[in-house]
């Protein structure tokens, strides 16, 4: 589980680098996001898996619940049509005293599945069952069985309803972790591993353009020393030729007449002698 | 009374009478209803049958609820058409065959009333046959004690509130409470009216009437027994003018399950024949449907006799078992699901 698709340097094909300044700083900040986008795939992964395997749960709760709900509609038509038969005013006298407090009540709860939140409903029969004494005289078995059937499809269309936008919510969160962990699988690593070496590689051109430019300015110094080296002994040589004249030029003076006509370079190294 | 003197005054109804009751579907009709495929066929079949052309100027697609409508609707003007020529002592019977109804419309309009609910729309749901006077006059008042005052002390129906419910018991009265009361004081003033007319329709009604009682009582002992009604609350619902009375009435006031109330109806041969055949299974009938079909015999049996009242109230009956038969059978084919569609109750 956590080796495959790993392989990311073989996603890389045709991603573009994110536009930024090669150097050091930045080479810190490309390592941290690489670190947080591989959290985050991780954590992605983990919720469409245990997303999918919400739905298949549910998924086999609604057939369940879908199974006999045809067969247990048609009883309970059949069932208030005999109902009628015994008692033909039913109808009207059912229609005309619909009470004022309810016989069912649904309560309504949140509840976290695999990070999603889906709604959960409660069934309460509260104390106002409704048409207490309805066919006491004539017809009062069957109405109370029809009463049981029809509170029996009741209960079972609020399961329905709560499975199915439970379904619809996981599916949804299903949707986007499996998105977001794409994403960040095919393009985000990867093209931060691009980046990563864009700036490995132009931090590397820069050292190699310093050793580079060092090593000329090197070559140079020597190349100045030597020079100065040979008109000293030129000079030395002359000197040596003469008689001695009066010495009122001081050694000191010499260098750093020398010194100063040469150009800035000079100046480095003295830097690296001190 | 003697038939000479009984077709003076309801020789005619009665002829008319059994002349409907030879239209009531036969079980071969119940048959080829039953085979049915849709409703188009079924209203094909009634119109080889008594009701005729009933159904012809409704739109297609038929519904069950236009087929109840309108054979109910056959069933009121043939008995408004009775009610129309008859004098009395028939028109008070008659009346008094009305009162069911008009309590139950007086339950709906007071329901309707409780919840603010238009008259207009309330009306077009009342029965036909138990409508009065002073149903219009209902939306004056907003709760039943007030109902009570304005209204319905000029309806026919006022001696059976006052004999047993006041005005607080109406405001704070379950509705189906009020119901059962009045029909218990309704069903022992009409066995006391039949009881009075004697004779052959003495003979038929009151054991039709005493079956109604104790029918009521065991149905309603059954059944209060999940809900909250207390013992003496159910006992005030019992008919008194059954063959329960009083010491069945007093067992079952103390039943607790159904077990007791089965060992209270055994000490009755008819009802204790009932229960034997009746169970909670899936293949059998339940208890209210073994009650139907004895109901059923007694009405049938009404007609064996003549010169009394008694075919009045059977044809009714039996022709509002048929509609039922009828609206079920539809049922089952509308919904195509005919698992139970023999559950009917052929009458002859």
């Amino acid at each position: 589980m956590f080796k495959d698709d790993d392989e990311e340097e073989e996603n890389t094909f045709g991603v573009t680098r994110y536009p930024c300044m090669p150097s050091l700083v930045a080479l810190q900040q490309m390592r941290n996001r690489l670190h947080l986008a591989f959290l985050g795939r991780k954590l992605m992964k983990w919720t469409a898996l245990a997303t999918g395997r919400e739905l298949r749960r549910l998924a086999a709760e609604l057939y369940e619940v879908y199974q006999g709900f045809g067969e247990d509609l048609r009883n309970a038509f059949i069932l208030l049509a005999r109902s009628r038969y015994f008692y033909p005013q039913l109808n009207y006298i059912v229609t005309e005293d619909i009470g004022k407090k309810a016989g069912v009540v649904v309560q309504q709860s949140a509840k976290t599945v695999s990070g999603v939140k889906i709604v959960q409903f409660e069934i309460f029969e509260t104390e106002y069952p409704p048409y207490a004494y309805l066919g006491i005289e004539k017809g009062g078995q069957t109405i109370l069985e029809t009463k049981k059937a029809w509170l029996d499809l009741l209960k079972r269309l609020i399961m329905m309803m709560q499975l199915r936008a439970s379904f619809l919510m996981v599916e949804l969160a299903n949707k986007n972790a499996t998105k977001k962990s794409n994403v960040l699988a095919k393009i985000v690593i990867p093209r931060l591993n691009v980046t990563s070496h864009y700036i490995l590689s132009e931090l590397e051109e820069k050292e190699r353009e310093e050793v580079f430019r060092l090593k000329r300015v090197k070559q140079k110094k020597d190349l100045e020393k030597k020079l100065d080296e040979d008109r000293r002994r030129q000079v030395a040589a002359d000197e040596g030729n003469k008689l001695k004249p009066a010495p009122s030029r001081s050694r000191e003076q010499v260098p750093s007449r020398t010194r100063s006509k040469e150009s800035g370079s000079l100046a480095v190294i003295k830097k690296e002698d001190n | 009374m003697k038939g000479c003197i009984f077709n003076i005054d309801a020789g005619y109804l009665e002829g008319l009478c059994r002349g409907f009751k030879c239209g009531i579907l036969k079980q071969s009709d119940y048959l080829n209803l039953v085979q049915c495929e849709t409703l188009e066929d079924l209203k094909l079949h009634l119109q080889g049958t008594d009701y005729g052309t009933f159904l012809a100027n409704e739109p297609s697609p038929l519904s069950v609820s236009t087929i109840d409508d309108k054979l109910r609707e056959k069933l009121v003007i043939e008995f408004q058409h009775l009610r129309n020529h008859s004098v009395e002592p028939m028109s008070t019977f008659l009346d008094f065959i009305t009162y069911s109804y008009m309590i139950d419309n007086i339950i709906l309009l007071i329901t309707g009333t409780l919840h603010q609910r238009p008259i207009s729309e309330l009306i077009p749901k009342c029965h036909p046959l138990g409508s009065f006077e002073q149903m219009e006059a209902i939306h004056v008042a907003a709760t039943p004690a007030e109902l009570y005052n304005a209204v319905l002390v000029d309806t026919p129906l006022a001696p059976f509130f006052v004999d047993c419910i006041s005005e607080q018991d109406l405001d704070e009265m379950n509705i189906e409470i009020i119901r059962n009361t009045l029909y218990k004081a309704y069903l022992e003033a009409f066995y006391e009216f039949c009881k009075q007319i004697g004779g052959t329709t003495a003979d038929v009604m009151c054991e039709i009437l005493a079956f109604e009682a104790d029918r009521r009582a065991i149905i309603i002992t059954i059944n209060s027994f999940g809900t909250e009604l207390s013992k003496d609350d159910r006992a005030k619902l019992y008919p008194r003018c059954g063959k329960l009375n009083p010491d069945g009435l007093a067992a079952l006031a103390r039943a607790d399950d159904y077990e007791q109330v089965k060992a209270v109806a055994e000490y009755y041969a008819e009802y204790s024949a009932l229960f034997e055949g009746a169970g909670n299974n899936v293949g059998d009938k339940t208890l209210e449907d073994k009650f139907f079909e004895h109901e059923v015999t007694l009405n049938v049996m009404a007609f064996l006799q003549q010169f009394h009242f008694g075919v009045f109230y059977s044809y009714l009956k039996l022709k509002e078992q048929e509609c039922r038969n009828i609206v079920w059978i539809s049922e089952c084919v509308a919904q195509k699901h005919r698992a139970k569609i023999d559950n009917y109750i052929p009458i002859f």
